[in-house]
């Protein structure tokens, strides 16, 4: 008799089962269909790090300190500057970061002094070659100009 | 054209040339209508899409992939048994066209109609596991093997039920042949008549097919992919050929033993629908209930598969049998 | 007439191995077993494939460097881990962490915590071979994913903690989300339950199957839900309250019978649980400050420190030896992970191996935090 009842219950729990799956048969996809449509990216979003261009200055404001070179903990960045004149603040002339060995940890975006970092939006930093991973953060700046 | 092959091979021969080659055009490009139509069923019961990109709602993939694996190389690993190796995904392709020579379509299309026709489709689809056993056995990789012998087992404990539901359906008509078959069922389909029979044949054709829940001869979690691990290319692909070309067949031989065959359903046959739009939409609504229980189940374990089918599927049928076969001898 | 081997010759068993590369060993495990049939006699876990030295790595890196590593350990519970680390380094160098920036702290790691059990899950009926429930579940862990996407910029591998509080605030609307998040998820229990938990099948495949009993559990050091399922009420939440847990009012799900069932209902009742704590944190966040004062490189005092958190998996714990510079001395990471993957080795003999997925499953490891 036990068996009788455990066959029963057991088909009853596969149709109630097999209910669930065919209610949603007809839903709408959740999914979305990549390449044709793009999701749109939270503000929040960490893609690699970029220069803030300030209305102010019309530039970024990079001094070339260094901070972020310290801090970043796979030595992904490379900044260079140079003091347009004597006595006068140092200006970055060259930044690179080397995107492929980046852990978007954002310890240089934290403790930038000037606030000159922040993450863009960029998520489709598939590359065909190493070195196609490395971003000139300067000629970003100014192409988005 | 038809009198061409007549005149040159007579209408014989020329009947059964043109008969093959629909046949395997048949199991063609019903297969890569099934591969599809499972990869979109399962895509919308998970909110998906499925397939999209080749052709309208991707209806042209399959095709594509076929083209894709047949590009590929035929890789036989070393230390193989070579010659059942590469036997094994022919003959599990013999099997499969040899039981679609009976089955009726309609009720003038049909290639053979045998007196024995239940018979042959049952005797035919051994070859099946005959193939799986050659090929799991000759890849000399365990996973294959384990996977072979599960199938084996699986296979000799599921026929027997089977066997044993069909013997309701013979008894009833009292025939083999499958256009008799059908023809009994012209008021009254099986199925209404004797629906715990239909149920426990479709539950033992899914676990002959090797579908979920019984998958277990290739349940991928567990072992890679079971018999055909380390099959590939064309190969690879008659095995999947003859898997989906076996569930058109046990699902035609349910539409023709419980479901009516080619006949239109109750109320409906004023329809001037013919019976093979009938059959064929039978068929694969067998199928998509198939392919629904797929992907809503998980898998159950090799033991408890044995356990219900000895425990539970061959009493059944066994007491299912004998109470039909008293009230037949009643009614008759 | 040809002589038969002798007893001793003749091989009754033979040697499988499951993975490094096989779909259900969850990454790079490697398991070694000796199968009579199908039936297993000896179950070697074979670990190592995934070692990346973070223990060995945290010793060249001052100590915020190391933030970025501790959620590429585990990366199911990346902020727990984050949280794990930072909590104790505050402890270590006596750093205060405002009420708010703790509070969203517990409400990111319990939405983590049912994140990664949500993907457990769902990969756990995949090894059983039901695919469907493994997309509902990452139908809801997407929704997790947008909501703490919007303020950790992360999907996967966060790093949203820091010394003395986390990297970003968060916003109305993101606890809008999380409310949102927290009615659907209960409303979808109900189907879980129907597909999967009252299935006959499932049934079939956990009851009774890779019993841990509680003095095995105890033995190995396991910890978290393969402990509890074996009737052990411990929780590093509770036994030894850390952050703000000690505020929220919330039960330790525990099973009796320390099978795969036991484990399976302990973590589907633990969500439940972490859902109650995230609502009672939204109730109460405070306003304030979402990061403390906080020196810009830890220098932590000579000594050394313990601290441990509750992952989705167990107990994690950090063991910071410093020698007073900004570099850590040692650092090790205990990882619940390893207890859990240990006890296969008991566990196994005996059983299928159709029940070995099944038991891998179910103690949920994460391999890379196994082998760190």
């Amino acid at each position: 008799m036990g068996l009788v009842r455990e066959v029963i219950l057991g088909s009853w729990s596969l149709i109630t089962g097999m209910g669930v799956t065919i209610r949603r048969y007809g839903r709408r996809a959740i999914t979305t269909q990549y390449p044709r449509k793009r999701l749109e990216m939270s503000p929040g979003y960490r893609g690699h790090i970029e220069l803030v261009r300030f209305e102010e200055l019309g530039s970024h404001n990079c001094v070339a300190c260094g901070t972020c070179v310290r801090f970043c903990p796979t030595h992904v960045i490379k900044v260079q500057g140079e003091k347009p004149r004597a006595r006068a603040p140092k200006r970055a002339t060259l930044y690179f970061i080397d995107f492929s060995h980046c852990s978007l940890c954002g310890l240089c975006v934290a403790n930038c002094p000037t606030r000159t970092l922040k993450f863009s939006t960029e998520y489709e930093m598939a590359h065909a070659c190493r070195w196609e991973g490395v971003v000139d953060l300067m000629q970003r700046l100014e192409e988005s100009a | 054209m038809w009198q061409t092959a007549v005149d040159i091979l007579g209408p014989d021969l020329a009947a059964i040339v043109a008969g093959a080659i629909g046949l395997v055009a048949l199991v063609q490009v019903n297969t890569l209508f099934l591969v599809w139509l499972e990869r979109k069923v399962s895509a919308h019961i998970q909110l998906r899409l499925g397939p999209m990109e080749v052709g309208p709602h991707g209806i042209l993939q399959t095709l594509v992939d076929g083209v894709k694996l047949l590009g590929k190389e035929l890789i036989t690993p070393r230390h193989v048994d070579r010659k059942l190796y590469v036997l094994a995904p022919v003959v599990v392709f013999t099997g499969v066209l040899a039981c679609l020579v009976v089955v009726p379509f309609d009720e003038e299309l049909q290639l053979r109609d045998l007196n024995v026709g239940v018979l042959l489709i049952f005797a035919f689809s051994a070859f099946n596991v005959l193939a799986i056993l050659m090929g799991g056995w000759s890849a000399n990789n365990k996973y294959s093997l384990l996977g072979a012998i599960r199938s084996v087992a699986q296979n000799v404990a599921y026929e027997i039920p089977l066997l044993l539901v069909v013997l309701n359906v013979l008894l009833w008509t009292n025939s083999m042949q499958m256009s008799t078959i059908v023809a009994a069922q012209s008021t009254l389909w099986n199925v209404f008549w004797m629906p715990v029979a239909a149920v426990i044949y479709l539950i033992c054709a899914t676990a002959e097919t090797n579908r979920a829940p019984f998958d277990i001869p290739e349940a991928e979690s567990e072992l890679v992919a079971g018999f055909h691990t380390e099959y590939s290319g064309m190969r690879f692909a008659m095995f999947f050929l003859a898997e989906y070309s076996n569930m058109f067949i046990v699902t035609a031989v349910a539409t023709t033993l419980f479901f009516g065959g080619w006949k239109s359903p109750p109320l409906l046959g004023f329809l001037p629908v013919p019976g093979v739009v009938w059959f064929f939409l039978k068929v694969y609504a067998l199928i998509f209930v198939i392919i629904w229980v797929r992907w809503t189940f998980p898998r159950l374990r090799f033991d408890q598969l044995m356990n219900f089918s000895w425990k539970v599927m061959i009493p059944v049928s066994l007491i299912h049998l004998i109470v039909y076969a008293g009230i037949i001898k009643i009614i008759r | 007439m040809a002589t038969p081997l002798p007893e001793s010759v003749i091989e009754q068993t033979y040697y499988l191995n499951m993975g490094p590369q096989h779909p259900s060993t969850h990454g790079v495990l490697r398991l070694f077993l000796k199968l009579d049939g199908e039936y297993i006699i000896e179950a070697d876990p074979v670990v190592g494939y995934g070692h990346r030295g973070h223990e060995k790595m945290a010793e060249s890196h001052f100590y915020e460097q190391f933030l970025p590593n501790t959620s590429r350990m585990d990366y199911l519970s990346g902020l727990i881990y984050n949280h794990g680390y930072v909590a104790a380094l505050e402890k270590m160098a006596g750093i205060e962490v405002p009420p708010r920036a703790e509070y969203i702290r517990v409400i990111c790691a319990e939405l983590n915590r049912v994140c990664s059990h949500l993907l457990w899950f769902g990969t756990y009926l995949l090894d059983l071979g039901g695919i469907t429930p493994f997309l509902y579940a990452f139908d809801d862990r997407e929704q997790i994913m947008d909501a703490l996407d919007r303020i950790t910029g992360s999907r996967l591998t966060y790093c949203y903690c820091r010394v003395g509080g986390v990297a970003r605030d968060v916003d109305a609307e993101f606890v809008r989300a999380i409310r949102a998040f927290i009615e659907r998820l209960r409303s979808r229990f109900e189907d879980y339950h129907t597909l999967v938990t009252k299935n006959v099948i499932f049934i079939h495949r956990t009851r009774g199957v890779g019993v841990i009993d509680r003095d095995t559990a105890l033995r190995f050091g396991c910890s978290g839900p393969v402990l509890r399922a074996s009737g052990v009420p411990y929780d590093i939440r509770r036994a030894e309250p850390y952050s703000v847990y000690p505020r929220f009012e919330f039960d330790i799900p525990t099973g009796t019978a320390g099978d795969v069932l036991a484990r399976y209902t302990v973590r589907l009742q633990e969500m439940e649980q972490s859902l109650r704590i995230v609502e009672q944190a939204l109730e109460g966040l405070p306003e304030g400050p979402f990061k403390g004062r906080a020196p810009r490189k830890v220098h932590p005092p000579k000594g050394d420190c313990y601290f441990a958190v509750e992952s989705a998996r167990g107990a994690l714990g950090y063991y910071i030896v410093s020698d007073g510079t900004c570099y850590p001395y040692r650092l090790k990471v205990r990882v619940p992970s390893f207890g859990n993957l240990q006890v296969l080795t008991e566990v196994l003999p005996g059983t299928l191996v159709a029940d070995t997925v099944a038991i891998l499953g179910s103690v949920d490891i994460v391999v890379p935090e196994v082998d760190r």
